[in-house]
């Protein structure tokens, strides 16, 4: 079950996260400090999912920003050119990820390493390319979405449509957390760190191994297809290039930079992968190189994450003392 | 304990977004500003920057001389230019950006079509206007989902019937179609086959190509095979030099016709002796030198043009012209409506009437975001590498 502590941080967090959009709309220009965490929040949704996938289940993908693209024209398919209601898009974006990532899981999952690695890639780039040259859903230009309607509620509404999207990805990415949480500290979740840590004494005690593998595979690309139809709808515009090699990349750098062991470490991924070009101006051009150094540097030297830092700290001065 | 500081928790959450609620309403009061932010994105890096570049040096320099003429209603104004590199993302952060954070009245912008269509929706939404300096006809219509954007270039279906005309008078039945398969030429595509109906026009061959591709001698082949007797050619500069290249190595002798969206030495240099002997309907920029020194729009080019060879000593093109008319259109509204409330600029954008600038006369309307007929538009043809008048 879940801990005291986290029962704790979770509260912590969630009343900071309720207040924020508060104390930013104090200063001048907040609704654009508010947009800021949005795309934050779409992100920390998937990254949480590629949290359990890359930190717990002990595989990896290059692929899930292809994800978020399936989830994207979900909504494009039913809100554009269906005309449905924003929650069947989301519903369909959601059966969507679960058949293709169920359907492909039997086959990826059996790699390892970097075989893995190359192989969901490969996934994020096909449905990359599927999305580009598909005409209907408007091919390399890309294509407009409706505002984002939940039965009579419509987002764009709100003179601030962005305290609306807040509210709507903090409380998924809370829910998300909870469930996470619960599930890392639960019978499952310990089968799944045996696995982690050894797939084969972890199958020779009976846990079956595939099964969880799918399972976690499964449910971060349906996390990732939420995201993608949030921030479609968030951007009003969808294009193959939203989501691309890049976002794959940035995603899994995240999930890296935070810790892989721990939940909570994601959040301060994103969060600082998001917050810095913010405050440093865009790295444009160079976001691959800045990127591609930040991963090598905490795998190098901090293959715990930035989470791992206190631990370490204190280690240090225990020894100076001894 | 625990549950009163439960409750308490709740009661401050509520109250919290009634705070925000008040706050909203606070903020839409106007606000007493020294200066009039203006905002700007163009695509002065990347594939489209040959049209960007003109586009923001334009603008600035018209900031320039609007401030050292005294400013609109008394206040400086300040552009706060951006780069979209021609990615819709980038100009949907870039706008975001412009509106929330400076605070802008109204943006001048994008260069492309694609990056025009793609955050028209997000420009509706922040309520803010936004005159464009792309050419597809898309961007301003339908009206009711464009009622804060405008343009000021020649609609792509205003410059394709301009074309099918001269193709009726040359009893010109059959054509084959070339385009882009990107914003400005999915749009030219769309018209062309729109309006070919109405002139008689056959359309024998519908082709495509990507700015990835390294040439079109296929597509050209297949349109080649159809024996059309004319071609029309659907890009801006890069993409036509591609195609008019392969259809003179492919050894296609038929008339070939191409957009406005060409009309730069970008295309010049590119195509080289290729070029030759294109026709396309533009605006009179290119050819000042042979405007009649009567013609309406002579005195306005010519000091535009002036002014811009001697501040970047470079020619300037009509990209740059369309987004000076931008930034004036933009300031004549905010002079019209003595105010830099939102809504009034837009509406006062739509009253403005008989307006020179340098891509043709403006004549906006509630129902008309572009303002333009066809009379904006010369003919030019492509002779030794230069721009030559052919009907004024």
């Amino acid at each position: 079950m879940i801990t005291k502590k986290d029962t704790f941080q979770l509260s912590f967090f969630f009343i900071i996260m309720f207040f924020l959009p508060v104390i930013l709309n104090s200063f001048q220009g907040g609704g654009y400090y508010i947009g800021i965490f949005v795309p934050i929040g779409f992100f920390t949704l998937t990254a949480l999912g590629l949290n359990l996938l890359i930190g717990f289940a002990g595989q990896i993908s290059l692929g899930h920003a292809g994800f978020m693209t399936i989830g994207a024209y979900s909504s494009v398919y039913i809100c554009n050119k269906l005309g449905y209601s924003a929650l069947y898009g989301f519903a369909l974006s959601i059966l969507l990820n679960f058949i293709i990532g169920f359907l492909i899981s039997k086959p990826i999952l059996k790699l390892k390493g970097h075989y893995l690695a190359m192989a969901t890639l490969g996934i994020g780039l096909i449905i990359q390319i599927i999305s580009r040259e598909f005409m209907y859903f408007g091919g390399g230009e890309g294509i407009s979405l409706p505002d984002l309607k939940i039965f009579d509620f419509n987002f764009n509404d709100f003179k601030h449509k962005e305290f609306a999207y807040y509210y709507l990805v903090w409380l998924l990415n809370f829910c998300v957390l909870k469930l996470s949480l619960n599930f890392i500290n639960s019978k499952a979740g310990r089968a799944l760190k045996a696995l982690h840590i050894n797939e084969l004494a972890a199958q020779s005690l009976g846990i079956n191994v595939t099964a969880y593998k799918t399972f976690i595979f499964v449910f971060s690309t349906i996390l990732a297809g939420i995201s993608g139809s949030i921030a479609a709808h968030y951007n009003s515009y969808i294009l193959p290039t939203t989501f691309d090699l890049h976002t794959s990349i940035k995603l899994v750098t995240m999930v890296i930079l935070g810790g892989t062991l721990n939940i909570w470490g994601t959040l301060f991924g994103v969060f600082i992968l998001m917050i810095i070009p913010e405050l440093l101006g865009k790295f444009d051009e160079y976001e691959g190189i800045v990127l591609g150094a930040v991963l090598i540097v905490i795998l190098l030297f901090l293959p715990d994450g930035l989470t791992s830092i206190p631990k370490k700290l204190k280690r240090l001065c225990f020894k100076n003392n001894g | 304990m625990k549950k009163i500081l439960g409750y308490f928790a709740i009661l401050l959450m509520i109250l919290s977004l009634f705070a925000n609620c008040a706050k909203k309403e606070e903020q839409s009061a106007p606000q007493v500003e020294e200066k009039i932010k203006i905002g700007a994105i163009f695509a002065y890096t990347g594939p489209a920057s040959f049209l960007g570049e003109p586009e923001k040096k334009t603008a600035e320099m018209l900031a320039e001389k609007i401030n050292s003429q005294g400013g609109v209603l008394g206040k400086k104004i300040e552009l706060i230019v951006k780069d979209t590199a021609g990615d819709p993302q980038k100009a949907l952060n870039a706008i975001k950006e412009l509106v929330q954070k400076d605070g802008v009245v109204a943006i001048i912008g994008p260069t492309t079509s694609g990056v025009s269509l793609a955050i028209k929706n997000e420009m509706n939404n922040m309520q803010t206007p936004l005159i464009s300096c792309a050419a597809s006809e898309d961007i301003v219509v339908p009206i009711e989902e464009s009622k804060w954007i405008f343009k000021t270039p020649q609609s792509d279906r205003m410059a394709i019937e301009k074309i099918f005309e001269l193709m009726k008078e040359k009893k010109i039945t059959k054509i084959g179609l070339i385009t882009a398969d990107k914003g400005f030429g999915l749009g030219g595509a769309k018209q062309a086959e729109k309006l070919a109906p109405q002139f008689n026009i056959q359309i024998v061959a519908n082709e495509k190509f990507s700015s990835e591709d390294p040439d079109v001698n296929t597509q050209i082949t297949k349109i080649k095979s159809k024996k059309p007797q004319a071609i029309l050619c659907w890009d801006t500069d890069k993409g036509s030099a591609k195609v008019i290249k392969s259809i003179r190595t492919m050894k296609l002798d038929v008339p070939v016709y191409m957009s406005h969206g060409i009309a730069n030495d970008g295309y010049l240099m590119a195509a080289g002796e290729a070029g030759n002997g294109v026709i396309l309907p533009c605006g009179r920029l290119v050819v000042l030198d042979q405007l009649a020194d009567t013609h309406p729009q002579k005195a306005l080019l010519k000091s535009y043009s002036d002014e811009y060879m001697a501040k970047y000593n470079e020619k300037p093109n009509q990209f740059g012209g369309y987004a000076y008319d931008s930034l004036m259109i933009l300031v004549e509204a905010i002079k019209k409506a003595n105010s830099t409330d939102k809504e009034q600029i837009r509406s006062a954008i739509e009253q403005i009437k008989n307006f020179s600038g340098t891509a043709g006369t403006y004549n906006f309307s509630e129902t008309d975001h572009n303002g333009l007929d066809k009379s904006a538009f010369c003919i030019v043809e492509v002779k030794d590498g230069k721009w030559v008048l052919v009907q004024e």
